[in-house]
């Protein structure tokens, strides 16, 4: 079974596990499962050897650059990698070959990581799942006839089925969060401003967040570590002091203050029974081990869901405007349809989201004025199939994820358990401001008690 | 706020640039904008909101550009 990051580096340390060798059983896993997975847009077998032989080296000469030395990942296709296609999953970037890396994957590449190619994402990451574009959607490794949601589909469906033990992800509405949730893997959307976006294609400036995906929360640590930090190249960037992302792994929630966001999947969206108990075992998981968990109340979903949603599409028109005029039918039919909603919005439609916004973070802060973090439903339903999915599945009921792109706040999703037919659960662990390591302290906990993680898709 | 026709949202679509089919229109119309126009009245908190209440800024006044 391929192991967690975690694992595989303290077995790299102790030249227990050599990367070259870890490199070759994921380039199998690889060889063996994407051709009905889909999660690759491109692989870098060869590149994935010599970056693996290079950390060996290290490995030998015990110059080993840290916990990624070696360790496999893959980008999300609208990250910027120099000298490889980036896509954004588009006909439109078809042969698009940047000149520079986006700053994370620089800076992960300085950590040492082996990359292992270019990962499927929904159409500019907000079109999919896409079955009218150059290549495929990625499928879930649970079951194959079933979304990976999006639109880190590839990162998503690549972690969970064992090809890579981590990867890129970026976040406008939930993107790292949902596919983490029906897929079944960690993915935290960090606090706007903790990630640079330089080199990362945009889809909305202001609600885009890079992060990772992976097994375990605490193998997202390990890569926020070497994701994060202030870029002064990013205006979105802020600089602040970097903490130690895995410091609260394996601490204690004793003490803990919980508010559990009840009314978003009972009545504002309701959710399915495994999704609704997801929310309750964490919660109850959480009081075991000392926290004080009491229910919250914050603005309705559809509030939230109205200003991520406008504020989203009169950024990304915006954006595309000049190629979307000119190439409308390049697009997939899904991104172009979603995209020209922003078409018909006035500046005073833009506007009042702004404002709303402003509204909302203010009754979300106090909402969280007594407590730590808040726990929250990872999804409504377990993954639906991958056909089923309705063109305009963000329009009308209200998502789960988008309240903490409106107000920036971190959002761990991580894996509670399983439904009746074996598809994976999630919940959301929420948190104030730059306070990653007590989300991830949170979401451990409820991961090691009921994500099974000794579980992985059979194939 | 009042909602747009579909003769209106063809005139908006037609004003930002897009120059599409007939089809196209009314299939972006009645899936597409029918449920996206609630979320714009939605975000005018029913006119209750304090003539001075300002937007959510990421603007930041430094130097760095």
């Amino acid at each position: 079974m391929t192991p967690t990051i975690a694992e595989a580096a303290r077995a790299i340390a102790a030249r227990t596990l050599s990367p070259v060798e870890l490199t070759r059983a994921c380039l199998d896993r690889i060889e063996a499962r994407d051709p009905t997975l889909h999660a690759f847009i491109l692989r870098t077998p060869e590149r994935a050897l010599a970056e693996a032989r290079a950390a060996e080296t290290r490995q030998m000469h015990r110059t080993l650059r840290g916990p990624l030395d070696g360790i496999p990942i893959g980008h999300k296709d609208i990250y910027s990698t120099a000298g490889l296609p980036t896509t954004a999953h588009s006909r439109l970037l078809a042969d698009h070959v940047p000149a520079a890396d986006a700053q994370t994957v620089a800076m992960l590449s300085g950590a040492g990581v082996v990359l292992m190619g270019k990962l499927a994402t929904h159409e500019f990451a907000i079109g999919g799942p896409s079955f009218d574009l150059p290549w495929p959607p990625a499928r879930n490794p649970w079951d194959t006839t079933r979304f990976t949601s999006g639109s880190s589909s590839g990162t998503g469906a690549a972690v969970a089925d064992g090809m890579i033990l981590g990867g890129t992800g970026s976040d406008t509405g939930g993107s790292i969060r949902g596919p983490a949730a029906l897929c079944g893997v960690a993915g935290i959307k960090p606090t706007y401003g903790r990630c640079s976006r330089r080199g990362i294609v945009p889809l909305a400036f202001s609600l885009d967040h890079a992060g990772p995906l992976a097994w375990t929360a605490e193998d997202c640590a390990l890569l926020l570590q070497a994701m994060a930090g202030h870029d002064p190249l990013d205006p979105a960037s802020v600089d602040v002091p970097l903490p130690d992302f895995s410091a609260g792994i394996g601490g204690s929630v004793r003490g803990l203050r919980v508010g559990v966001v009840r009314h978003f999947h009972e009545n504002d969206n309701p959710a399915t029974p495994a999704c609704a108990r997801a929310v309750e075992d964490s919660a109850r998981v959480l009081a075991a081990g000392g926290a004080a968990v009491r229910d919250v109340t914050l603005p309705p979903l559809m509030d939230y869901q109205s200003a991520n949603s406008l504020i989203l599409h009169a950024e990304a028109w915006t954006l595309h405007e000049p190629w979307i005029t000119s190439r409308f039918h390049d697009y997939g039919d899904i991104m172009r349809s979603r995209l020209a909603m922003g078409a018909v919005m006035s500046a005073a439609d833009y506007i009042q989201a702004l404002r709303r916004r402003r509204e909302l973070v203010a009754a979300t802060r106090a909402a969280m004025a007594e407590l730590d973090v808040l726990l929250v439903a990872g999804a409504q339903s377990e993954a639906p199939p991958i056909d089923a999915v309705p063109k305009w599945m963000a329009m009308g009921k209200p998502g789960f994820l988008a309240p903490f792109n409106l107000t920036g706040l971190p959002a761990l999703s991580v894996c509670a358990g399983f439904g009746e037919g074996g598809l994976p659960v999630g919940v959301q662990v929420v948190g104030h401001p730059w306070q990653e390591p007590t989300v991830f302290r949170a979401g451990h906990v409820i991961e090691r008690e009921l994500a099974e993680r000794g579980r992985r898709p059979q194939g | 706020m009042a909602e747009l026709s579909q003769s209106d949202f063809a005139t908006l679509l037609r004003r930002a640039g897009l120059d599409l089919s007939a089809a196209e229109i009314e299939e972006l119309y009645t899936s597409g904008y029918q449920p996206f126009a609630p979320m714009m009245e939605n975000v005018r908190a029913g006119g209750s909101r304090p003539r001075e209440s300002e937007p959510a800024h990421v603007f930041s006044v430094d130097d760095r550009a």
